[in-house]
């Protein structure tokens, strides 16, 4: 009696094969074909560009003066007027990661904001008012706390020695104090962040639409990352780097649990990067409290 | 899934190197998924040729959600369907005929290993219902998951395993005493 094994490894040697002259002949017709269409379809229906509608008389000028410009000044319309040779997200993933990688060691400060959307069963979504928006240096990192348009809360992540001492004001509670962290803030730094989604560039699965991301076109990768040991957790990744700077403009960090609610997940998004921030002098020196602020822990207050 | 859609991308701009890793990659399984299937290689060859064809005329608009494979090996397995359909309604060769086709010389197409005990099972192939002789050599060929077998036939996962385990039993039940362990 056969088992299921060694029958299916017979059944995987149940192959046919053609000649060689018929797969080049087949393949040869094949690539006439493609030549055909590629000599009949115009290169916007090639490369994905939608098509105008042009209705309206403005619209039509609109686009006798794109053409002009087009034809007289030379525009190209990003990301599709890139030379294939300058399309660096479409070379090896390991060159790529590296070249990633180049570019974010060059970052000498960055800021951004951070955002959680939760997701529910049924797919639709709520964007938590609170955010923050993170100040990220070589060696220190703040992070402003937002409740809607008011500042709740400033963190100074300041290094000491292997550690890191967190400064903190906060502005509801009216308390200030300081707690010390045995380790760096890499696990929160948004850089560092960026550099584990980078480092996992090899294993990305989707190459996303062409987008615009705070006036920047991007190219973007899904990664999905399994759960590390036993966690049945399952992220989804999505970045988004700068074409010309290939720096991260948009990182989704996507199916993330949420304690003790099975029914949601929770997206954190970071985006409205600047890679040249004009910061004033003091923005990693810890604020002086106000005079009417006590020193407390905020459990300490919110429990009373 | 990333290389896929990179060649994609350069088969959309017209790369025939693109066309050529993809055809060379694909074209012998989906060869051997369509003759096992058709019981007729000539035919197969024609029909994995009708699938690249329709790959580089679909490419400017196609986005792929899943694999390259998956999607050609369930391309070929759609237009092997038409060819019996259109058999059918036809009113050509009856589906037994087709082995006599099969059994002669194979043409431009040919066994990888044709040896008896390679004939006889593609003999019990042969003689599986279609939908478990489908089932097995998505899997088996082309590493189609169970779920996306149970996608491309329409039925439930619980089914689409079932055929596969029913199949591979009547296969073995086939080969029974012919073949020992």
């Amino acid at each position: 009696m056969k088992s299921n094994g060694s029958l299916e490894s017979m059944l995987r040697n149940l192959r046919y094969q053609s000649t060689a002259d018929g797969r080049r002949q087949t393949l040869g017709n094949i690539a006439h074909a493609m030549d055909e269409v590629h000599a009949h379809t115009p290169a916007s229906g090639r490369l994905g560009i939608g098509r105008l509608s042009m209705k309206t008389a403005t619209g039509k000028l609109a686009l006798a003066a794109a053409v002009i410009l087009i034809v007289l000044g030379g525009v190209t319309f990003w990301p599709f007027g890139v030379a294939d040779s300058c399309k660096w997200w479409l070379g090896s993933p390991a060159a790529m990661g590296q070249e990633l990688l180049t570019a974010l060691d060059a970052v000498k400060a960055v800021t951004c904001r951070e955002q959680m959307v939760f997701v529910h069963a049924d797919g639709s979504e709520h964007t938590s008012s609170t955010w923050t928006r993170f100040y990220v240096s070589k060696d220190s990192y703040r992070r402003d706390i937002y409740d809607a348009s008011s500042l709740r809360e400033i963190q100074w992540y300041v290094p000491d020695g292997n550690d890191m001492i967190q400064h903190y004001v906060r502005f509801d509670l009216k308390c200030y104090g300081a707690l010390l962290h045995k380790s760096s803030f890499g696990d929160v730094d948004p850089v560092e962040r960026m550099r584990s989604c980078v480092g996992q560039m090899d294993k990305a699965q989707r190459l996303l639409e062409d987008r615009v991301v705070d006036g920047r076109a991007c190219v973007g990768f899904e990664i999905q990352t399994a759960g590390d040991g036993d966690s049945s957790e399952h992220r989804t990744d999505r970045i988004w780097f700068d074409i010309e700077t290939k720096l991260p403009m948009r990182i989704e960090l996507a199916g993330l649990p949420v304690t003790d609610d099975l029914k949601r997940t929770v997206t954190i998004v970071q985006d409205q990067f600047d890679y040249a921030p004009q910061l004033p002098p003091d923005t990693f020196i810890p604020m002086e409290p106000p005079a009417d602020f006590v020193n407390a822990h905020p459990d300490e207050l919110q429990q009373k | 899934m990333l290389e896929d859609r990179r060649l994609l991308l350069r088969l959309k701009r017209g790369d025939r190197e693109a066309l050529r890793l993809i055809y060379e990659e694909h074209e012998g399984d989906l060869l051997t998924l369509a003759a096992n299937l058709l019981r007729d290689p000539a035919a197969a060859q024609d029909v994995v040729q009708d699938v690249f064809l329709g790959l580089v005329r679909s490419a400017p608009r196609l986005q792929l959600r899943r694999t390259l494979r998956a999607y050609l090996a369930t391309a070929v397995a759609n237009r092997v369907r038409d060819h019996y359909r259109r058999q059918a309604r036809e009113r050509l060769a009856p589906l037994e005929d087709a082995d006599h086709v099969a059994a002669g010389s194979d043409g431009p197409v040919e066994m990888v290993i044709r040896s008896d005990e390679m004939l006889r099972l593609r003999a019990a192939v042969a003689e599986l219902p279609y939908e478990q002789r489908e089932a097995i050599m998505l899997h088996v060929h082309t590493g189609l998951k169970f779920r996306e077998i149970a996608a491309h036939q329409e039925v439930s996962l619980k089914t689409a395993i079932s055929r596969y385990r029913y199949g591979l039993d009547k296969l073995r039940s086939m080969l029974n005493g012919e073949v020992q362990e």
